[in-house]
């Protein structure tokens, strides 16, 4: 029997193939080009003027002290400013700010060539060896003053940027798989590492310079993969505050650092080679997620409270935290806030339909703060005009945003028309902001939990009137009246495929692109068939008082009673009890059509005043 | 009227409103439906099925759709892949939707079995109708009939493993910690 075919790779010994990969790096590497050609001279002039053998000991006697001297320098640096277990930085990272290796390495070719010269008495080696000593001692100086540079943590910081930033940008491309490489990556991991190790210890100082590293490593680029970092690290601290032993404060004001310092960017122009569309997406995607994210922690910081899990103290920052960088994330999105502190506030990044909807679509799940004031950045930024309705008094933005695109006299401007493009026919545009409603809808806080009152901040209240202002918001869109048409409508909620290159595909593209790090699974419509259903009967639902139900009714009790049965226990949790129920109603069309009476809260206090 | 031809399909679902038509067989097996192409004509089918079932419980419907891809080998993997998914995701919402329409009023559909390795199906694409008590093109409905007549050729959609709640995670928000 014969030998198996050598592989090739046994050929070559494994130091040729180190050798080689290090001749490889001298194009791309100026220092070791500069060492490798102080070595390349130094070799000439041993040739061309070999020294004595006694010159040569006396040379490499006082070169030896000093290189022992650096040796020792940098022993006691590293003794004293790195942990042996910390894997951020790694000694990899330092080895190659330091060019520890190199410095090593020329000490040792350089030892090597002195004692070869002196054993046999041949003068070119020797001399070529205490040249490169001399060499190695200029280089060690050189990587002293790098590690020295790193013992303050200004000077760690830098170096941990420069590295994040690199790799970063190096796994941002190419978009697909770009959650695979960030997993695998040896650098972001080891910095998550780290980040975990600094929150379990509740070392607030260590976790407020990770994340001050971060901001600043992606605060030049970085790409999606930058993005996506900040929000895996905003939801580590938020966890190590929820669950763990972080201190609330400290996560909370590291992840608004975070999160804040994606907001800059994405309300910056388009760099260069960019289409102001693409920017505009990329600002949607960004501002979507930060906002969807926002309102889960919330969510859950409330519900893990109300099981007494996490403490209320910490539920309490992170829902201050949610709210507070949700309203400052509206205030991006919408063209003329409020209260601008000057004209860098002024405008929205956010342009066009696929980025405006892709970002009210995030920003009003999970039952977000300030959801129905959305609407407005939306409805100027697709109208080109403002709405001048109040949603408090019952006013229908949607409606308004309808009549203005699609009326016998619609709003006439290059913002209109783009948005008339966008959404096609009236059609469309009912059944996408039917979809949007589904997830709002779907993911509303459970009313059956009891809301601490430590929890209760401006929109994040259990205030059955400011819910029913935020179902009404989309309940008060109405392309249908009867029973028949929202079957119909129904059955093209769920039904309705579309093909690639439709508007609701691109929102859910655009607001959850490749790569995106979020906790939460991106859920189509048709995947919430009780909120489908509960979105189509909110629309037929009486909005005032005294106004007639009996088409509502008539299409809950069409539908099987497994669906009306999910519909009801969806109402149950999402909307509050009438006090008009009668105790014991087992009727599931009766619960859910008396729970949408909260639709009915809005505006009363407008009917009181009158 | 077979093929998956555009004008012939919105022929036969115009046909299809007529008062007399007392039963539908719709058979979309080809993995042209599957295509993005084909996806405005395949919602434009299923909407008008959905419409037809709504407006007159009366009338029996019956579709029949692939259970599962056969065995193509000239398709890339993504291709594939994205068959793959169109397809369970046209299932999906056939399956829903059939799900939130009152008994009395669902589509049957027939999920063509299709056996390991094979390469075609023997359906032909087409839409049948029979107006009072007769079928318009009786060859092709009787070869339609004669699949869903063959024990084990088909089994029924059905929306029995439809999470009508949705996910967990909608009503409680904290298990993606």
């Amino acid at each position: 029997m014969s030998d198996p075919q050598p592989r090739s790779g046994r050929l070559v010994p494994g130091w040729v193939s180190v050798a080689a990969a290090w001749i490889k790096s001298l194009a791309r590497d100026r220092r070791r080009a500069a060492l490798a050609g102080c070595a390349a001279v130094l070799l000439v002039a041993a040739c061309v003027a070999p020294l004595a053998r006694q010159d040569v000991i006396d040379s490499v006697q006082f070169s030896i002290a000093f290189f022992a001297t650096l040796l020792t320098g940098e022993a006691v640096i590293f003794a004293i400013s790195f942990s042996p277990s910390s894997g951020w930085p790694s000694l990899r990272e330092i080895d190659s700010h330091i060019a520890f290796r190199e410095w090593v390495v020329a000490g040792w070719v350089a030892a090597m060539l002195t004692a070869i010269g002196l054993l046999g008495g041949s003068a070119i080696p020797g001399t070529y060896g205490a040249l490169l000593f001399l060499l190695a001692d200029a280089f060690g100086m050189f990587s002293f003053i790098r590690l020295f540079g790193l013992a303050s943590a200004d000077g760690r910081k830098r170096l941990l940027c420069r590295t994040l930033a690199d790799w970063l940008a190096r796994v941002s491309v190419p978009a697909a798989g770009l959650r695979q490489r960030m997993s695998d990556d040896r650098v972001l991991n080891a910095y998550l590492g780290q980040l975990d190790e600094a929150a379990a210890r509740s070392d607030g100082n260590g976790v407020r310079d990770l994340a001050d590293e971060l901001a600043e490593a992606s605060g030049a680029g970085g790409g999606p993969a930058a993005t996506a970092l900040r929000m895996e690290v905003v939801h580590r601290l938020a966890r190590a505050a929820l669950v763990g032993k972080l201190d609330p404060v400290v996560a909370s004001g590291a992840a608004e650092m975070l999160i804040g310092s994606l907001l800059p960017r994405a309300s910056a122009g388009p760099p260069d080679g960019d289409t102001a569309q693409g920017a505009a997406q990329r600002a949607a995607a960004v501002m979507s997620q930060a906002s969807r994210y926002l309102a889960w922690l919330a969510s859950t910081s409330l519900t893990l409270s109300a099981r007494e899990v996490t403490t209320a103290g910490a539920a309490r920052e992170l829902v201050a935290l949610s709210v507070r960088v949700r309203h400052h994330i509206l205030r991006v999105a919408d063209p003329d806030p409020p209260y601008a502190a000057g004209t860098a506030d002024l405008g929205t990044p956010l342009s066009g339909a696929v980025s405006v909807l892709a970002w009210i679509s995030g920003f009003t799940e999970f039952h977000g703060s300030h959801q129905a004031a959305g609407l407005y950045p939306v409805y100027e930024i697709l109208t080109g005009t403002k709405f001048l309705g109040n949603y408090w008094d019952g006013d229908s933005v949607l409606t308004g945003l309808r009549d203005a695109l699609f009326t016998s006299s619609p709003a006439a401007n290059p913002a209109a028309d783009a948005a008339r493009q966008a959404f096609g026919t009236p059609g469309q545009f009912d059944r996408i902001w039917t979809l949007i409603s589904v997830g709002a809808i779907a993911t509303l806080r459970d009313v059956r939990l009891a809301h601490p009152p430590e929890l209760i901040r401006p929109e994040f209240t259990p205030d059955h009137q400011l819910l029913g202002a935020y179902l009404r918001t989309f309940a008060s869109h109405r392309y249908f009246t009867t029973a028949r048409q929202a079957m119909t409508a129904l059955a093209s909620t769920v039904g309705h495929a579309g093909q690639p290159g439709d508007l609701w595909p691109a929102i859910q593209a655009t607001g959850a692109p490749t790569g995106s790090s979020m906790p939460m699974p991106a859920v189509e419509p048709q995947q919430r068939p009780s909120a489908c259903v509960l979105a189509i009967a909110s629309r037929l639902a009486p909005l005032a008082a005294g106004e007639p139900d009996e088409e509502l009714r008539a299409f809950l009790t069409g539908l099987p009673q497994p669906v009306l049965d999910a519909t009801a226990r969806l109402a149950t949790r999402a909307l509050p009890d009438p006090e008009t129920e009668p105790c014991g109603t087992q009727n599931p069309a009766d619960v859910v059509i008396g729970r949408l009476r909260v639709l009915q809260l809005v505006g009363t206090h407008r009917a009181g005043a009158a | 009227m077979t093929g998956t031809s555009p004008a012939v399909w919105r022929e036969g679902l115009g046909a299809m409103t007529d008062p007399a038509v007392t039963a539908v067989m719709t058979v979309q097996c080809g993995l042209e439906w599957l295509r993005p192409a084909s996806a405005a004509l395949r919602d434009e089918i299923d909407e008008a099925v959905t419409e037809l079932a709504l407006n007159r419980s009366d009338v029996r419907i019956d579709r029949i759709v692939l259970h599962s891809l056969p065995a193509v080998t000239d398709t890339s993997p993504a291709e594939l892949t994205a068959l793959n998914s169109a397809h369970a995701d046209w299932l999906y919402r056939l399956a829903v939707a059939g799900a939130l329409l009152p008994d009395s009023a669902r589509p049957r559909v027939h999920r063509l079995i299709v056996a390991g390795g094979q390469r075609t199906v023997d359906a032909v694409d087409g839409i049948e109708l029979q107006v009072n008590g007769a079928w318009s093109h009786p060859g092709a409905a009787a070869a339609t009939l004669g699949i869903l007549c063959r024990g084990g050729a088909t089994t029924p959609l059905t929306g029995y493993d439809i999470d009508m709640d949705g996910p967990f995670g909608d009503a409680d928000p904290s298990v993606y910690l």
